[in-house]
């Protein structure tokens, strides 16, 4: 994947309001999706309208390729937002956020559903910081360098988070395929002996 | 599985539209509504549909963008008397200062923080798993990059800052062994404090809780700073400091809280040691560090005391058993010393005129003495074997001494061939002994 939009906006002169407009639709929902994986939808949308807010106000600050620099600035809204709320960790688990960012499309196949739910528990079974590394590639579409500003880490240590992170979720789906092998055979002999 | 398809098949999953349209269009609503005002001057109210709006009038602009360095501050109150102050520049105990080292620093903090705290735990035993660190915080400003780690599954927490600039900067680092001790409802627990150029104050609190503040007075109140503490979602808070915010070292943080139900509370931290007779809920928790399980069922609290950085506790029932913990007198309440022990059966008490070591315990951050005495000694005394003397405190028929400065990493005991002295009311000498005769 790029790491820009197609849409991208350039930071050319031009109407201000223009560009934000552009920005919004090129990265809005991207914004969106990030802030649901960590917070609840209300907090969302504040901050959502916050990052564009800065953005708005610091319009020349925004680079050409600008959603990892809407991210980070999402991130440290986010980081404001939690020292000053009420902890919502246990209305929100981690598997409800997912669902939020990453709801199941209607007439989605059966195959398909399993698999987003297969994915989404194992996904919640990591810790933040791989969790966080997994999808700021593989939903955002960020390189590693650029994923690594947002994460705030080094590039190296990025990759080594990336690679822990895929290694568990794919041996959690591993086990979690086994064991749903191992249910489905032994559901005969369990009404056999019903 | 193999690990190259994982981000094939999370990619699938990935939004392609959003997630979730009426607040995403709520959003933009909000978004330019506000500039259309900012570039009309105007702050006109205008209506909006659904139930959650939010007003971005006064949405906050000093957040820290990928360009800039601006503190996420609020409530900052630096009195002038404190501005032209100088700034200690001695870190406390537990701190190492390693000199500036150019380019160490590359772009994260939080992976050179933790080879840091890496080296500065030492060797890790060979069978042990390469601990993994969790970033509670991490902040930068002009001169300053802070971060605090807590350790995966608990136990351990560090801090590092690093200071740029002046001759090269200089990096401290500090560590802190945790008790496992929970917060009690809708109190905070702090759980390190660091002084010297830039100091690190953090804890943990209550799900109930919702912010802290941490406030600095010094100058007999003339100079404070208040700062309001990042709280994160699971529990921890923490506020780091710089040079330029200019805390002296004996300033001590008193801490502000304010609930769910938007209650506040506060606590000073020498209520970690308020005495025998009293009881709050930080002195409950430090005691509760001490992680001491008395043999009977009446522990009663005989002493309770700080000397400069440690602090002893001593609890007896009377009849026999005792025990005694002694812990570092600051967050988070190390236990650096727990002993206790059975004394004789009561028709074996000492004489009214006579003191008898009953119990004693050495370890690398101190080392600790119980005896008891008769009813007409006043003083206790003990010299160890290199001549050091110590006095105990005498309370209620016991006596104890104790003193971080013996603690041995060889694990030498100085309670061996040590001398007990013992004085009477009216100052006379009651006696002199071996203490393990």
């Amino acid at each position: 994947m790029s790491t820009s939009s197609p849409g991208d906006p350039a930071p050319a002169d031009g109407d201000p309001a223009e560009r934000l407009a552009a920005l919004w639709d090129a990265h809005a929902v991207r914004v969106q999706a990030y802030l649901l994986r960590h917070t609840d939808p209300d907090t969302a949308q504040d901050l959502l309208s916050e990052t564009f807010l800065v953005a708005w106000r610091r319009l020349d600050d925004v680079p050409a390729e600008a959603l990892p620099w809407l991210l980070v600035v999402a991130r440290n809204l986010r980081y404001n937002a939690a020292r000053s709320q009420a902890r919502r960790r246990l209305l929100t688990t981690e598997l409800t956020r997912l669902e939020n960012a990453a709801p199941s499309v209607s007439g989605s196949p059966e195959s398909l559903a399993t698999e987003r739910d297969q994915l989404l528990r194992g996904l919640a079974t990591l810790t933040d910081r791989e969790r966080e590394a997994l999808l700021l590639v593989a939903w955002d579409g960020l390189a590693p360098s650029r994923a690594a500003d947002v994460a705030g880490c080094t590039t190296a240590a990025f990759h080594v988070r990336l690679h822990r992170a895929r290694r568990r979720l794919a041996a959690f789906v591993d086990d979690d395929s086994s064991a749903l092998r191992a249910v489905g055979s032994s559901t005969p002999a369990t009404r056999r002996s019903a | 599985m193999s690990t190259s398809n994982i981000d094939d098949r999370l990619a699938r999953l990935a939004p392609t539209s959003s997630p979730d349209p009426e607040r995403l269009a709520a959003a933009r609503s909000a978004v330019f509504d506000t500039t259309e005002d900012e570039r009309c001057g105007s702050r006109r109210g205008r209506a909006h549909d659904g139930a959650h709006v939010v007003d971005l009038h006064d949405a906050p602009d000093d957040v820290v963008t990928p360009l800039g360095a601006a503190r996420r501050r609020r409530n900052r109150h630096l009195g002038a008397a404190a501005a032209a102050a100088g700034v200690v520049g001695v870190v406390s105990v537990g701190i190492v200062l390693l000199p500036g080292e150019a380019g160490i620093f590359p772009a994260s903090p939080e992976s050179t923080c933790e080879d840091q705290l890496l080296r500065h735990l030492g060797p890790l035993p060979e069978d042990a798993e390469e601990p993994v660190w969790r970033t509670v915080a991490s902040e930068s400003t002009d001169t300053t990059d802070t971060t605090l780690l807590v350790l995966d599954g608990g136990g351990l927490a560090g801090a590092c800052s690093e200071i740029r600039g002046e001759g090269g900067g200089f990096t401290s680092t500090a560590t802190w062994s945790l008790p496992d001790v929970e917060p009690a409802a809708d109190e905070i627990l702090p759980r390190g404090i660091t002084t010297g150029r830039a100091p690190v104050v953090w804890g943990v609190a209550d799900a109930n809780v919702t912010g802290v503040v941490v406030t600095h007075e010094w100058d007999h109140g003339t100079s404070r700073s208040v700062v309001e503490a990042r709280v994160t979602d699971d529990g921890y808070w923490s506020a780091f400091f710089s040079p330029e915010d200019r805390i002296p070292q004996d300033a001590e943080p008193r801490f502000t809280w304010q609930l769910e139900d938007g209650t506040e509370r506060s606590m000073a931290l020498d209520e970690a040691w308020p005495g025998v007779d009293a009881s709050t809920p930080l002195a409950e928790a430090r005691r509760e560090a001490c992680g001491m399980t008395f043999p009977s069922s009446s522990p009663r609290l005989v002493l309770e005391e700080v000397r400069d950085d440690a602090g002893v506790t001593f609890l007896a029932d009377g009849a026999g058993p005792s025990v005694l913990c002694l812990q570092d007198a600051g967050p988070p309440y190390s236990v650096r010393l727990a002993s206790g022990g059975t004394t004789l059966e009561p028709e074996t008490s000492p004489a009214e005129e006579e003191a008898v070591a009953d119990y004693g315990g050495a370890g690398s951050r101190g080392a600790a003495l119980v005896g008891r005495a008769g009813d007409d000694v006043a003083r206790v005394q003990v010299t160890t074997t290199d001549g050091l003397p110590f006095d105990a405190e005498v309370v209620d028929g016991y006596w104890v001494v104790w003193g971080a400065a013996l603690g041995s990493e060889e694990g030498d005991d100085p309670w061996q061939d040590a001398t007990l002295r013992w004085y009477l009311t009216d100052g006379s000498p009651g006696g002199e002994r071996t203490v393990f005769e």
